[in-house]
């Protein structure tokens, strides 16, 4: 059995933020890390396949002995019909092992394919260059739960699946998002990483009800919380994590932990890009927010 | 039902708007070459003509950039507001993309140096700056041991060395450009070597005198 301690308020790492980890530690409780930032990956047929950047790697390390960290991933590409990358899943484990990670997540989505569906995962890949939505199935489910099962086995710490962004609707679903949720965590055992922006931004977009997604998730999954901002393109709201946390989902992050006071982390994210706007006192002061909504309800 | 073949059409609709309006015109004369059950072919239909999917191609088109701007935000710079027009041009040439930044940095370098060629790009710093900025992702990303087995590299140097030939003062060109400023009037013209040490973690830059150069690019052992 997993910990089930609660580690509180982070923030994903980014090449912006070593200063201020340096000096603000007293502002966040953990740092999560993009792994597949920390090497270069020459796909699937490179030798060797992953090129570590050593700095960076030789950063996190020593962060690590300060902070808890944890991992969140965003090569692995579960949703993938035709490709499953289990060398992407070993690279993790070895990454765990070094860093100790009180998780990690993926996102719940696709964004590799084969350049060539005959020769499917013997060929050379293409990547999407954007996260895309699997529709939700029960054959979809299956293929996920069943890949959920493999990494929960290789990779020794508790696994969840981030809720999707989407801007082009898919048709026909046999289930609702909330409904695929909480029947991939029964049926694979993975848990739920609850994007309160990526949630806002397809309310926005679509029109789909936050407070019946909220009702009908099953919050005991719940293990962590996103929550950034996002800016508007061609007449959509994107999740671009442009600066601050987005107003509404401050509101959603306090009627949230006060329905379900066993979540254990909330992480905030922000596009590196967006430093020279929030600089180290507007991170400080998102994080403040998080905290005292934190420590209203848990 | 195919969802492989799904997958592989929404992501096309996604890189190339020409191939969603093929597929709006016409979608049976695409779902015909692939394994789709009616519903399939229904979303896929819907899903071309949402709105959303512009939202999809512009992301998809920004990601893309990412690996070009991080490995060649020199050249970048440079092209300045003749960037759109080459990339839409690279981009329909190579309508797939693997992400991978040493890969996408050679691909695209690739074309650009044909631009150069044809005629189609002229420029009298791109050919120097991207061949610079190219020299230098190489160093980052492969080992001494890949780069020495690579045919172009130049023989008579360590592997995690290169001496760059420009034809223009290195030294204040790249530092105007770093600073996102146009390359400065009255440049030193001339043939100007720079040497890339990349041996420890920082790589080393250093403008050779034409002695040094013809030197260094004489022996092995002489850095
Ligand atoms: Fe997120």
């Amino acid at each position: 059995m997993y910990s089930e301690q609660k580690l509180g308020i982070g923030l994903l790492f980014n090449p912006a933020l070593p200063q201020f980890l340096e000096t603000r530690p007293e502002s966040f409780d953990y740092l999560e890390v993009i792994p597949d930032r920390e090497w270069a990956d020459r796909g699937v047929h490179g030798s060797p396949r992953f090129l570590l950047l050593e700095q960076s790697l030789e950063f996190l390390e020593r962060s690590r002995e300060r902070k808890p960290m944890l991992c969140h991933s965003i090569g692995l590409s579960i949703g993938s019909a035709a490709i499953f990358d289990s060398g992407h899943v070993e690279q993790i484990r070895w990454l765990h092992q070094k860093l100790d990670f009180a998780w990690h997540s993926d996102h719940l989505s696709f964004s590799r394919l084969p350049q060539d569906l005959a020769a499917a995962g013997n060929g050379p890949e293409m990547h999407a260059a954007i996260s895309l939505p699997v529709p939700y199935d029960q054959q979809v489910l299956q293929l996920i739960a069943e890949r959920v099962r493999y990494i929960r086995a290789v990779i020794d710490c508790q696994f969840l699946l981030e809720n999707n962004v989407y801007y082009a609707a898919i048709p026909e679903e046999e289930m609702s998002e909330a409904e695929f949720l909480n029947r991939l965590c029964q049926v694979s055992g993975c848990g739920i990483l609850l994007d309160l922006h990526n949630l806002y931004v397809n309310s926005r977009n679509h029109g789909i009800s936050m407070e019946a997604f909220l009702r009908d998730i099953d919050l005991r999954h719940i293990v962590e919380i996103h929550v950034a901002g996002g800016d508007e393109l061609l007449g959509f709201y994107t999740d671009s994590h442009a600066g601050p946390v987005a107003e509404p989902v401050w509101e959603l992050l306090d009627e949230t932990l006060r329905a379900a006071p066993w979540i254990r982390a909330v992480t905030f994210e922000f596009h590196e890009s967006s430093y020279p706007l929030l600089k180290t006192e507007g991170i400080a002061a998102q994080l403040a927010r998080a905290r005292r909504i934190w420590e209203r309800h848990c | 039902m195919a969802l492989d073949a799904f997958q592989d059409i929404f992501c096309r609709m996604i890189a190339s708007a020409d191939y969603r309006a093929r597929l709006i015109d016409n979608p049976e004369a695409e779902f015909d070459q692939h394994d789709l059950d009616a519903r399939e072919k229904r979303r896929l239909t819907a899903m071309a003509s949402h709105p959303g999917m512009r939202i999809n191609t512009a992301i998809h088109r920004a990601n893309r950039l990412t690996p070009l701007d991080q490995t060649l935000p020199l050249t970048c710079f440079l092209l300045g507001s003749r960037l759109g027009a080459l990339l839409d041009r690279y981009w329909h040439c190579n309508p797939t993309e693997n992400l991978q930044l040493p890969a996408e940095c050679a691909r695209f370098a690739d074309f650009i140096v044909d631009e150069l060629q044809s005629g189609r790009l002229a420029d009298p710093f791109v050919g120097e700056v991207l061949a610079f900025e190219r020299a230098c992702t190489e160093l980052r990303f492969f080992s001494a041991e890949e780069l020495a087995s690579r045919t172009e590299t130049q023989p008579r140097l360590p592997a995690k060395v290169r001496v760059l030939h420009f034809q223009h003062d290195p030294e204040p060109l790249l530092e105007a450009l770093s600073e996102l400023k146009p390359p400065p009037e009255n440049l030193a013209e001339g043939d100007f070597h720079l040497a890339v040490d990349a041996r420890s973690d920082e790589a080393v830059f250093r403008l050779l005198d034409p002695v040094a150069a013809a030197a260094l690019l004489g022996s092995r052992n002489a850095l």
